[in-house]
């Protein structure tokens, strides 16, 4: 029971991460069909700008330079919209010259943005990796992570966090697009974009902010990520980037409790895998989740059965 | 009011809302406007007439910046729209109810309608929403029903509702009796008409010549790309082509 309770809050946690990155796939996927496999990659920068914010110094391009040293709570909002912004500054230069573009043009962009994005980290950082401070909140005074067991399992309150940010940015996220009227102008171009003009809706910009809130989150998810692993790499986003679209599919692309349904799900489908099967093939279960939902459920779990466009 | 008996202004006089001068578009190599040039006075109904594919719904998309004409200007209250986005032509109070109804299908009949009034800064809907259940009242019935779950002609109702509620100063329906039973045909003129004497302005987009023509002040007849004739909608009734090609030789 003890080793249950821990694999499944493991998961709950993993998955928590999957989600952050699996809303911008979804959202972006949702408006301009494109799978934007660049979210990984915004994630890493999440990590990496977020450590730089925290540390006094840095090697950048193999010199050493001197940082601010601040709060991990200041330096992920910092990440956060420094990682949006990059994200916005991509969707205008790669994707939105492709939009009326056959969709592999634009699927192929996507993938040589993610790996310009993975060198460009490894020309700044260097290619290994880097370290992530510890967050004094979350800590012992003899460097320990603060923790308390329920039914023997130990679960740190970095893990709790992770939870409970992932559960408001997820519920903010919903509200804002369900009830506001850029939200409601989001879904209207996801339907119909020439219709939503006429309505006097600037898709342009609405496509803007959908990457700007997809890419502050993938940073999000990579500096909890970064913060629970204790690292950064720049191929870290690789990984937890397919699994996160792996979960958007699952959860039904183009819907955002789907997202984060899917992303908890194959969590902690890997967790309980990883722990029960065999730890060596962790990230085939994904893959098979995948498979099997592909051949009985394509729609995803929360998707439409019909087509998600009209 | 029956617009017949009204003299109806020429475009000599009377104030122009909507000056179309001359517009070319292309889609691509398809040259579907050569050269249309059509004017509106303030508070008429004109209707477009013509066959299907003559570039009823492309003259009406050029106005609402979605088509950008090559050459030619479209002037609407004195102002030059050439480089206006269509997005913001609507904010200059001008709005359509597009070909083929267009309803965001997964949001509700209310959603539907609030899309409508995106372009206005006021928040207050309440009277506006007031004003479209009064004109469709099956929409208040339905308003929390997703719109791709409506029938052809209440879409249609929600098409017409939802470009109401920009407050248009110029109301541009393309197709509004499409798809709708015959009864309802005319109670969708009679909607239009009380729309008019409200103080909006109407540019008609219709098959159904005869009876658009019934309740309009003004018509031109386009043909390929081209108008071919503009007459008060009187002397286009009683126009021996004009009933052998589009009135059903009445
Ligand atoms: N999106 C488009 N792409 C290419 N050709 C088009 C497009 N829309 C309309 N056309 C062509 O332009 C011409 C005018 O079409 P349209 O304005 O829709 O006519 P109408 O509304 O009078 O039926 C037609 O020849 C039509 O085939
Ligand atoms: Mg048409």
């Amino acid at each position: 029971m003890t080793a249950f309770i821990q694999y499944l809050f493991n998961g709950l946690m993993l998955g928590c991460l999957y989600a952050l990155i699996a809303v911008g796939y979804t959202m972006v996927y949702g408006i301009i069909e494109l799978i934007n496999f660049a979210f990984g990659e915004l994630f890493m920068f999440g990590a990496y700008i977020s450590i730089m914010m925290m540390v006094s110094k840095i090697t950048l391009f193999g010199h050493e330079v001197s940082m601010p040293g601040l709060n991990f709570f200041l330096a992920v909002p910092i990440a956060m919209a420094i990682v949006a912004i990059l994200g916005v500054v991509i969707e205008r230069l790669a994707y939105r010259p492709l939009r009326n573009a056959p969709r592999l043009a634009a699927l192929i962009s996507a993938i040589g943005v993610s790996i310009l994005l993975q060198n460009v980290a490894q020309a700044i950082f260097g290619s290994k990796q880097v370290s992530f401070p510890t967050i004094s909140l979350f800590t012992t005074a003899e460097g320990q992570a603060k923790s308390f067991q329920i039914g023997g399992a130990i679960i740190t309150w970095l893990q709790v966090f992770v939870v409970g940010v992932t559960i408001v940015a997820m519920v903010a996220l919903n509200l804002y697009v369900s009830r506001t009227k850029m939200g409601r102008a989001m879904r209207a171009s996801a339907q119909d974009k020439r219709t939503s003009a006429l309505m006097g809706v600037n898709v342009n910009r609405v496509i803007a902010i959908t990457f700007l809130i997809g890419s502050a989150m993938g940073a999000l998810g990579g500096a909890l990520y970064g913060s629970v692993y204790h690292f950064a790499a720049p191929q870290m986003g690789f990984s937890p980037g397919l699994k996160a679209f792996i979960a958007a599919v699952l959860g039904g692309i183009g819907n955002i409790p789907g997202a984060f349904l899917g992303g908890i799900l194959l969590g902690i489908i890997e967790s309980f895998g990883a722990a029960y099967v065999s730890s060596r093939y962790q990230s085939a279960f994904a893959f098979i989740v995948l498979i099997l939902l592909l051949c009985f459920k394509p729609s995803g779990l929360l998707g439409s059965t019909v087509s998600q466009k009209a | 009011m029956d617009p017949n008996t009204v003299p109806s202004q020429s475009p000599a006089n009377g104030e122009v809302v909507l000056d179309v001068q001359d517009i070319h578009v292309y889609y691509g190599q398809v040259h579907a406007l050569k050269g249309v040039s059509l004017q509106i006075m303030r508070n008429e109904i004109v209707t477009l007439i013509g066959a299907n594919g003559a570039g009823k719904s492309t003259t009406l998309s050029a106005i609402s910046g979605l088509a950008k004409p090559r050459t030619g200007r479209i002037v609407y209250e004195g102002r030059d729209l050439s480089g206006v986005p269509a997005y913001d032509v609507v904010k200059l109070g001008l709005s359509q109810s597009p070909e083929g109804r267009r309803i965001f299908p997964r949001m509700s009949v209310k959603e539907n309608l609030e899309m409508g009034a995106f372009s206005r800064s006021n928040k207050d809907l309440g009277a506006d929403f007031e004003r479209v259940y009064h004109l469709f009242p099956v929409l208040s019935e339905r308003k929390s029903q997703p719109g791709g779950t409506l029938s052809g002609g209440e879409q249609q109702m929600l098409a017409m509702g939802r470009a109401l509620m920009a407050r248009p100063k110029l109301l541009m329906l393309d197709e509004p009796s499409m798809g709708l039973a015959p009864m309802f045909v005319e109670k969708i003129f009679d909607i239009i008409k009380e729309i008019n004497s409200q103080g909006t302005t109407i540019l008609l987009v219709e098959q159904n010549a005869n009876v658009a023509l019934e309740v309009s002040n003004r018509g031109y007849v386009i043909e390929t790309g081209q108008v071919v004739l503009a007459d008060k909608a009187s002397e286009l009734l009683k126009n021996p082509q004009v009933q052998e090609a589009y009135l059903g030789g009445a």
